[in-house]
């Protein structure tokens, strides 16, 4: 008898890696929470712009994630810009005339009369290379206008299974509207602890597979804790980030909540850095997130974060699980954590469908 | 060179298996629980492809199953314990890896997988066989093995009632059929098809399938179905062939002549998406 060996066989076919990908070719990749997409986007344009004819790369994001890009881009001399602002300075600079925008929404743009002006002019693409993070939340004529009158090349990074609510672009529309091949999937998760991976996998779903742990453990089991009332939470919190530090996240369902938490947290925690943030309120910029200190969000805030410790609070509003949506919420929220997780609840009890949503005390343990 | 098995599966065969023929009242020399060879062979085996539930004059379904365990199992382990010393050389297997055991009747191909491990072997076994007899079987020599015990085992009658709960991930998996391919229920496109739902369920890691059969061409009749459908499903055939291994017995050395092929398909990094 006579046989290959494992390692002939599986190196063959070997696929080309992210980072491996020519600079002058156009790339789609999707990856789950925790695969370092934003920093690979990074990467991507510091590589593209070194290989550029022309420096002129440009790194898109949507409105919250612009901070996070540009802090991680810092010296590397790579643009980055919000979808709005970048498309504003394109069209304008092309047609000089302003960006139409709808009637009944004059921050929307008019993307069918935007097409359509270009079209008539001769526009074509100039730019090399158009780099856009969080893809599912950019709209899908983005993609079009892109594709057709802004880059040579693109770069594009997503993950449908992290979009909440259901104003989101699919793989499938943005393959469609940039002609794209299939997007090749990432395969690491760098982000959370084995322990904070399990339970988040509890509520995974949708296309992508659950991404391979490569971080050690650090013997810590994420935990549900029953709490009194909200001094109660801000006991818990203010205790763990005096004793344990680092940047702590904590996700409210009700914004009255993070309200009312937020002021308690500041008064037990003079000298440290506490804020609040809303997706209603235009103050994503004007914190920073990655500091150390106590961020209170609420659950359409805290995607594309992370934090060293999360505690979701109110999980009795978000168990039991009733769709697909729900599901992805839990699952996003989760895995916002590195290190230390609490799913917070009380100080009612959790019904028994409630309970039975949530994993198993070996994965989430009881206090 | 002589394909010899590890210490403590031969003195795991030796108490589970060989000692209880020998030692029972009925075995008298030269049978096996008071059967000739051929008679076993033919009769209580049906070549492989008995239904092990059922007694036989006398013989309870266990009896049955003993015997199988017996008088075959031992060379279809030194098959497949050569197999995977090739496969895997000095290394041993990957991480996290599944083995789904189809056809398995004593836990053969766990066994078997167990050896390459140089000490306690760490992978999910899923055991597949309609018998229910040679399922316990398995489990017994399962459980008996300390080289096993870190091995997460499930016994089920069919691939579609294999339970998997957690999330499609990249685990990798090898996939053993050792002499099923004979038997008469079985639908090769079928088989295959079930497989495929359960690796989906398991996720986009790479997957390795070893075949293995006697070398008689009427036992091979459906490898080409099988090998087209596994085909069809992307999979790459790497060996197929019949081939030797030397064993030893009591009266000295001997060949086995036998069939084997070897079929992979690598990870899967590519999202399809319909357009
Ligand atoms: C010849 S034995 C091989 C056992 C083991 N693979 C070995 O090599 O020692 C065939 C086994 O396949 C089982 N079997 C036959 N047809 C089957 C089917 N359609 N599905 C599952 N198991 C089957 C039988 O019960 C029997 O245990």
């Amino acid at each position: 008898m006579k046989l290959p060996t494992y390692e002939e066989i599986s190196s063959d076919e070997k696929q080309l890696e992210v980072r491996e990908w020519p600079p002058n070719e156009s790339l789609f990749v999707v990856g789950p929470p925790g695969s370092g997409k934003t920093v690979l986007a990074v990467l991507r344009a510091e590589m593209v712009s070194e290989w550029a004819e022309e420096k002129d790369v440009i790194l898109v994001t949507y409105n919250r994630m612009l901070r996070r890009l540009l802090d991680l881009l810092d010296r590397s001399g790579v643009n980055a810009s919000t979808m709005h602002s970048f498309v504003w300075n394109h069209y304008t600079h092309v047609t000089k005339e302003d960006v139409p925008t709808l009637q009944t929404n004059s921050y929307v743009y008019n993307w069918k009369n935007m097409i359509s002006h270009l079209s008539q002019s001769s526009v074509s693409s100039s730019l090399s290379c158009l780099i856009v993070d969080e893809g599912q939340d950019l709209p899908v004529d983005f993609f079009r206008y892109t594709a057709r009158f802004v880059a040579k090349t693109l770069t594009v990074f997503a993950d449908q299974d992290q979009a909440i609510g259901d104003r989101h672009t699919t793989l499938e529309q943005i393959k469609g509207a940039t002609g794209l091949d299939d997007p090749i999937i990432l395969q690491n998760n760098h982000r959370n602890t084995p322990e904070v991976a399990r339970v988040a996998e509890h509520f995974h779903s949708g296309l992508l597979p659950a991404a391979k742990v490569s971080r050690n453990s650090i013997g810590e089991v994420p935990r549900l804790v029953k709490t009194r009332d909200i001094d109660h939470v801000a006991v818990l919190v203010s205790n763990w980030r005096q004793t344990r530090g680092g940047s702590v996240g904590v996700i409210v369902v009700r914004n009255e909540t993070g309200i009312a938490l937020h002021q308690k947290l500041k008064d037990r925690l003079s000298g440290t850095r506490v804020d609040i943030y809303r997706n209603d309120d235009k103050n994503e910029n004007s914190i920073n997130v990655l500091n150390d200190g106590v961020t209170v969000l609420n659950k359409e805030s805290v995607k594309g974060q992370e934090f060293d410790t999360v505690f979701i609070l109110e999980i009795e509003h978000l168990i039991p699980i009733a769709n697909d949506t729900d599901r992805r919420a839990m699952y996003m929220m989760c895995s916002r954590a590195r290190d230390h997780l609490f799913l917070i609840y009380g100080p009612t009890e959790l019904t028994v469908p409630a309970a039975e949503a949530l994993p198993g005390p070996e994965i989430l343990e009881r206090v | 060179m002589t394909t010899q098995l590890p210490r403590w599966l031969v003195s795991l065969r030796s108490s589970v298996v060989v000692e209880p023929v020998r030692n029972d009242p009925r075995t008298v020399e030269h049978t096996v629980f008071g059967i000739d060879l051929k008679t076993a062979q033919r009769k209580v085996l049906a070549n492989g492809q008995a239904n092990f539930d059922k007694s036989w004059n006398g013989l309870s379904p266990h009896d049955r199953a003993l015997v199988y365990a017996y008088l075959n199992q031992l060379g279809h382990l030194e098959e497949l314990v050569e197999a995977f010393r090739q496969l895997f050389k000095d290394q041993e297997p990957p991480n996290e890896t599944i083995l789904i055991d189809i056809g398995c009747g004593p836990c053969t191909g766990g066994l078997a997988f167990t050896s390459v491990y140089s000490n306690t072997a760490r992978f999910d076994y899923i055991g597949v066989d309609r018998s229910q007899t040679m399922r316990e079987l398995g489990e017994l020599m399962a459980a008996t093995a300390t080289q096993m015990n870190e091995v997460n085992r499930q016994w089920i009658a069919d691939i579609t009632s294999a339970k998997w709960n957690s999330a499609p991930g990249w685990r990798p998996i090898i996939v053993v059929v050792s002499y099923l391919l004979a038997s008469p229920t079985l639908i090769p496109g079928q088989l295959v098809t079930q497989l495929e739902t359960l690796l989906r369920k398991i996720g986009n890691g790479p997957v390795t399938v070893l075949y293995t059969n006697s070398n008689q061409p009427i036992a091979n009749l459906k490898f080409p179905e099988f090998n087209d459908s596994l085909n069809k499903i992307g999979f790459k055939l790497y060996a197929d062939d019949e081939g030797e291994i030397v064993v030893s017995r009591r009266d000295g050395s001997t060949k086995r002549n036998f069939r084997y092929a070897l079929f992979h398909r690598p990870l899967k990094r590519i999202l399809k998406l319909d357009n």
